[in-house]
């Protein structure tokens, strides 16, 4: 799905021309796809784990990504960021002050026409609201987390949706470091955000994955030919969050139902029209999985 | 039955007078004396060398003197505007000028004392203004006032050296005379100055202070050609130009920091705060300035031909930290700061290093040399390469064995402590019996 997306990223320049940086691990899944997709030849793996570097090296799929070992915070600053680029920061911990940083070094910096995409958990558990929920006790623990840059529109009552809220608090920081980039510039640099996407899904635990575009005034044209706000799951800042929750379907289910689609009326005896127009949004993006004995 | 009529609300010098020199430190009104006397030197020599202009500044318990040959004050400039208080704003502005406000001089002068003498010659006109204050202060000139001027047409155009002004302050108020009594007033002024006027100093213009010289630039870069350099970015902001230029320099707490100019005026000095970015607490990518940073230097100029439009304050010795050009500024200043903070913790991460010869940063900044930013070569972001190796990571050996097999074995080596007999027995077995195990 984020394939299709940044697909359209053609609207500005071939996206092979891209730079790529992301948290590889020792999977490098996302490189595969954007590198088998797009032929995006200029990558970089931001890798923390710096004692198992040569198992990492060795996991390398293809010979032009580059793994800079170091935690982002240190890694970013060294890239050159002179190029626009697609950024996947895939956090596996929760969020803190420091990953506000990376948002706002790389809203600092990156050059139109760039993306940014942020993946981050968002187990209630991070912050709890204790029992009866306290929800003042949850809003302080965010605050302590990211050192106090917190919205002021944020209330307690917000932040029953802790994703929501998460969201809220890093699109804050990207915003308020633009508007400082932005301060001293003509009208024709000024940079703009707009969010693109908007995910919630469990991958063992409840995760969050959203991000957007950095546009100067000429490329805000061009953002209108690449036609993001067509595709179904297209988020922009203010419409709710896409849930990708697979409803569970036999083989035999999805194989009819694919037969109906696309189109508006599908149906399959005895499954909800819930789970149907779940399906129906996303049967292009679901992976079949099989068991195979290798 | 009702009139029109009006209430006088002129107000009387004396008035006037105290209102002007309230506010003003001594010190900064010597600063605003100097200030304007580089503004002559910028008129002279723009930004190019400023080698035989000088600037000589006396201060003692009796008088106080300013001194310089950069160039004069024009005569019409004189008549009309250098005497008025305020800025007449039908006036262009000098370019680049460092006496935005249009109050320096007047508010300096009638701050010290009594007896007020400036003499200033240019190329073609030479005048004198004589002011003892308490008698202009008593005349009463309703509508405008005046201070009494002799001029002067010259015949032929005087040596570069005469070309200057020069104010003399005598009859000094009591607490002035106190202050100038002081055995920390002169060295106290000439510290103020020179930072203030590093970068013209660096330039060439000499500065004196009763007689001593003011010294130039304390901040200084490492590099090392293509192994250590220091960064540089150049911007356009909203009419003001930015420079600016990070790296490392030698230890020292203090000077640690950033320094921050406008038109060549240093505003602030070694700020280690969140004016300039550093963080408020150790969580954050840019922590809170710490010694482990005691090597960091940035220096950021702004400069433009109308100073109305840098970023610094009304009296011109802080940043306007609301201003549009220093908020986009300081995303340029904490981004590059990032690089040289990213160094700095592998320094201090390289002292758990115990083989001083495998210190490869610190060997790099041992055989830098260093420069001031004007002349430093500079690279877009801060460079260093000796970071391709990576120091090795530590663990302790710690073992309990029998106290007599312990002493045997020491004395089977010869050595005097455990430590030692360990160390022996470790390394003998890694290099004999270890192979190519990895």
């Amino acid at each position: 799905m984020l394939g299709e997306m940044l697909g359209r990223l053609r609207a500005f320049r071939p996206v092979e021309d891209y730079l790529y940086v992301g948290l590889g691990s020792t999977f490098f899944s996302d490189f595969v796809l954007f590198h088998k997709t797009f032929g995006i030849r200029e990558m970089i793996s931001i890798e923390k784990e710096t004692t198992r570097r040569k198992r990492i090296e060795f996991n390398k799929p293809f010979a032009c990504i580059r793994v800079e070992f170091g935690e982002t915070t240190d890694v970013l600053p060294r890239l050159d960021w002179n190029r626009a680029a697609i950024v996947w920061l895939d956090y596996d911990d929760k969020i803190d002050a420091r990953k506000l940083d990376d948002l706002v070094y790389l809203s600092h910096n990156l050059v139109s026409s760039s993306v940014v995409i942020v993946t981050l958990p968002t187990r209630p558990g991070d912050f709890p609201a204790g029992r009866p929920p306290d929800l003042e006790r949850r809003l302080h623990l965010i605050r302590e987390a990211v050192d106090g840059r917190v919205p002021d529109s944020l209330r307690p009552r917000d932040t029953r949706d802790l994703p929501e809220s998460l969201r809220r608090v890093v699109d804050t920081a990207i915003r308020e470091a633009l508007a400082m980039r932005n301060a001293a510039q003509p009208d024709s640099e000024k940079m703009e955000y707009r969010q693109i996407i908007n995910f919630r899904y469990r991958d063992g635990t409840p995760m969050l994955t959203f991000g957007g575009i950095f546009l100067n005034l000429a490329d805000t044209h061009r953002f209108k030919l690449a036609r993001l706000s067509e595709l179904p799951f297209y988020q922009s800042q203010g419409r709710p969050y896409c849930r990708l929750q697979p409803p569970k379907l036999t083989f035999k289910e999805r194989r009819h139902l694919d037969e109906q689609l696309p189109g508006i009326s599908a149906t399959c005896p005895d499954v909800p029209e819930e789970d149907v127009r779940e399906y129906a949004l996303l049967y292009r993006y679901f992976p079949w999985f099989v068991e195979a004995e290798i | 039955m009702t009139t029109q009529d009006q209430a006088r609300a002129s107000p009387t010098k004396a008035f006037f007078v105290q209102m002007l020199v309230k506010d003003v430190s001594l010190e900064s009104a010597i600063l605003d004396l100097v200030d304007n006397c580089i503004d002559g030197a910028t008129q002279l020599r723009g930004d190019g060398s400023y080698a035989g202009l000088w600037v000589k500044v006396t201060v003692n318990r009796d008088e106080f003197v300013i001194d310089d040959n950069c160039g004069g004050i024009d005569v019409d400039l004189a008549k009309n505007y250098a005497f008025r208080f305020g800025r007449d704003p039908a006036l262009t502005p000098v370019p680049k000028s460092l006496g935005v406000f249009g109050v320096g001089m007047k508010r300096a002068i009638f701050k010290m004392g009594r007896d007020i003498y400036i003499r200033s010659t240019t190329r073609t006109h030479s005048f004198e203004v004589s002011i003892n204050v308490p008698q202009w202060q008593a005349r009463d000139e309703p509508g405008e006032w005046y201070f009494p001027m002799h001029v002067e047409e010259l015949s032929h155009e005087p040596p570069q050296d005469e070309q200057g002004t020069l104010i003399k302050i005598s009859n000094l108020y009591d607490t002035v005379k106190k202050e100038f009594e002081s055995e920390y007033f002169a060295g106290s002024i000439t510290r103020a100055i020179g930072t203030r006027q590093q970068t013209y100093i660096d330039r060439g213009i000499a500065i004196q202070v009763n007689g001593a010289s003011v010294p130039g630039t304390l901040v200084k870069f490492a590099y090392l050609p293509n192994e250590l350099v220091p960064a540089f970015e150049e911007r356009s902001l909203d009419g003001v130009a930015m420079n600016l230029y990070t790296g490392v320099g030698e230890v020292n707490r203090i000077q640690a920091g950033w320094y921050v100019y406008c038109n060549g005026r240093m505003i602030v000095e070694h700020d280690q705060t969140e004016l300039t970015g550093w963080g408020e607490s150790v969580e954050t990518a840019i922590p809170k300035y710490h010694h482990q940073f005691a090597r960091f230097r940035g220096c950021v100029y702004f400069d433009s031909e109308d100073s109305d439009k840098l970023p610094w304050n009304t009296t011109k010795d802080g940043v306007d930290v609301t201003s549009d050009v220093y908020r986009t500024a300081k995303t340029r200043m904490v981004t590059h700061m990032r690089t040289v903070i990213d160094f700095l913790n592998k320094v201090d991460r390289e002292y758990d290093e115990p083989d001083e010869s495998k210190r490869v940063l610190k060997n790099l900044l041992e055989r830098a040399s260093y420069a001031s930013p004007l002349s430093v070569p500079t690279a877009p972001k801060f460079t260093y390469t000796a970071a391709l190796e990576r120091p090795l990571e530590y663990t302790r050996v710690y073992i309990w064995r029998p106290k007599t097999a312990v002493e045997r074995l020491r004395k089977c080596l010869g050595v005097k402590s455990n430590k030692e007999a360990l160390e022996k027995v470790f390394d003998w077995y890694l290099e004999n019996e270890c192979g190519d195990v990895e």
